[in-house]
């Protein structure tokens, strides 16, 4: 039985509802998971939705400031596709502005890992995986585009899955990168993911870039299905505490039966700049709209002509969402963009046929995070170089659009660990069928479980 | 990059900074680039300019006329003047 069916089956009493939203909005004024939260019945089963995908009639900001008070006056396809099944909304989830952050830092209301408070909960879909592991029935709709799934699901013990480039439509979502963002959920277990991604997932006349996988799925071997890949270069990026427990998932998986490998891939590295570049470049396009008069906080300085008005409007973004059009807007530069921009686009073909080569034999697995959960203080400490150089795990399957999962495998002084787990193009349901054999060995804890009966 | 070339980056991007902001965030760039540089050092021979992560073929639709029921929610969101949004002036 998965969750879903579970909390049809619960005997609730009549002021269910209440108590859970009153429970839930004291716990989340100190972890702050959610940047509203609506009303539900308590009979249907609720969904969370990450605050750069649009919800009719629900300030949806992508926690920036310059979004402040804009309303959409539609739904996104995949909110549309949950409401048609009967799913509740049950609020928009905390993020890093404009989804540019992998500690879920770069928001006004910090959030907090529900583990450990002093600890952050990470990014940038950090509200999604604080809700997820808060509440016993739940599922969360959170978006990556560099590894903002995975991050936060491996610190916040949750299943993060995110699925094939284009196998869920973006129709509503507020762009980040549109050749790296991808819609996908989180979840206390695969079973509950795969039921919604069936909900969820192909083609969508709104979004062109939208395909149907299953038209598109090579059928895989049983070596494929059975062998894992670990990356030999990972090693030199990993903590030791991080390296140890990871030993231990290896050997847990030789026991279960897998043909554990080892292989070469010397540009892991180089995925991090061109991931970047990238990034960077279609963000400061995509931010570009952002004038102080079309969406959200308004400039009613219209005597000011058009170039003060529009930058006098944009002083509303953050340190980093700065930092990010200024990059991106210099490395499309005309000067410049074969050197940058046109390089890493040809850099991420050759890393995504290398990545295929190995895929083609099985999955990767890798720790999601090189490092242990950070405390919120030290994470606000690092420079952006050092942010950056902490996706290195994350980047690769996100740059290359494979679908891929973290899980949680292990608790280091009481805080999650996950692994992520990458298959081929397409191959997306073989990362359910992975996680759900895990979790039959595998006992997930939580401090809350919200929603209980 | 010198100052008069990321004053002028400034403009394009018609972002303004104050002086802590900007010392930050000018020194982080040189970082970053140094950094993105290094990508200079792999071959990428023949390969083409990955656009999208996969192939995508080029769908269109209809191009045809329909109607969006919640225009006052649309415009909701805008200063308006009648039916017209109201803007700077160009």
């Amino acid at each position: 039985m998965n969750s879903i069916e579970e909390f049809y089956s619960l005997d609730k009493k009549p002021d269910y509802a209440e108590a859970f939203l009153e429970d839930l909005s004291e716990l989340n004024s100190r972890l702050n998971a959610f940047l509203n939260i609506s009303k539900i019945s308590g009979q249907n089963y609720p969904f969370s939705v990450k605050d750069n995908i649009c919800v009719k009639n629900v300030e949806t900001t992508a926690s920036s400031k310059i979004l402040r008070a804009y309303l959409p006056p539609f739904n996104a396809t995949v909110v549309e596709r949950m409401l048609s099944k009967n799913f509740d909304f049950l609020g928009k989830t905390n993020m890093d502005e404009f989804g540019f952050g992998t500690f879920g830092l770069n928001s006004d209301r910090v959030p907090r890992n529900p583990f450990n408070e002093d600890y952050v909960a990470g990014g940038s879909s950090s509200g999604a995986a604080i809700a997820t592991a808060v509440l016993k029935y739940h599922i969360a709709i959170a978006e990556s585009t560099g590894g903002s799934i995975s991050a936060p699901s491996a610190f916040c013990g949750v299943v993060g899955f995110t699925p094939t480039y284009g196998a869920v439509s973006r129709h509503g979502l507020i762009d980040y990168a549109n050749s790296l963002d991808k819609i996908g959920l989180m979840s206390r277990s695969a079973k509950d993911i795969r039921h919604v991604f069936d909900i969820i997932k192909g083609p969508d006349n709104y979004d062109s870039t939208c395909i149907d996988i299953g038209k598109r799925k090579i059928p895989e071997s049983e070596t494929q299905k059975n062998t894992i890949f670990l990356i030999n270069q990972i090693n030199g990026f990993l903590d030791e505490d991080v390296k140890s427990h990871f030993s231990g998932l290896v050997s847990k998986l030789e026991n279960m039966g897998f043909a554990i490998k080892t292989i070469d891939f010397s540009l892991l590295d180089k995925a991090i700049p061109t991931y970047y570049i990238i990034s960077m470049a279609e963000a400061s396009t995509n931010l570009a709209r952002y004038t102080g008069f079309k969406y959200g906080s308004k400039n009613n300085e219209f005597s000011h002509d058009y170039n003060s008005f529009f930058t006098e409007s944009r002083s509303n973004f953050g340190t980093e969402a700065k930092r990010r059009i200024i990059l991106g807007t210099f490395v499309r530069g005309a000067s410049v963009k074969s050197r940058y921009y046109g390089k890493a686009l040809k850099v991420r073909g050759l890393l995504i046929s290398k990545m295929k080569e190995i895929l083609k034999q099985g999955f990767i697995l890798s720790p999601t995070m090189p490092i242990l959960t950070p405390k919120i203080e030290d994470a606000n400490s690092l420079t952006p170089m050092q942010n950056y150089g902490l996706d290195i795990l994350t980047i690769p399957p996100n740059l290359s659009g494979f679908p891929h999962v973290s899980f949680p495998y292990d608790y280091d002084k009481g805080l999650p660990m996950g692994a992520q787990l990458i298959s081929d193009h397409f191959n997306d349901y073989s990362l359910l069928d992975f996680v759900e054999n895990w979790e039959n060995a595998f006992e997930y804890k939580f401090k809350y479980n919200l929603g209980s009966v | 990059m010198n100052e008069q070339e990321f004053e002028r980056l400034l403009r394009i991007c018609r972002i303004k900074l104050q002086d802590a902001e900007r010392e930050k965030i000018k020194k982080d760039i040189e970082s970053v680039l140094d950094y993105f540089d290094t990508i200079q050092q792999i071959d990428t021979g023949n390969i083409a300019e990955q656009y999208h992560p996969i192939p995508i073929d080029q769908r269109l639709r209809q191009d045809s006329e329909s109607a969006f029921e919640d225009v006052d929610l649309l415009l909701a969101n805008s200063r308006t003047h009648r039916f017209y949004v109201v803007g700077p002036k160009i």
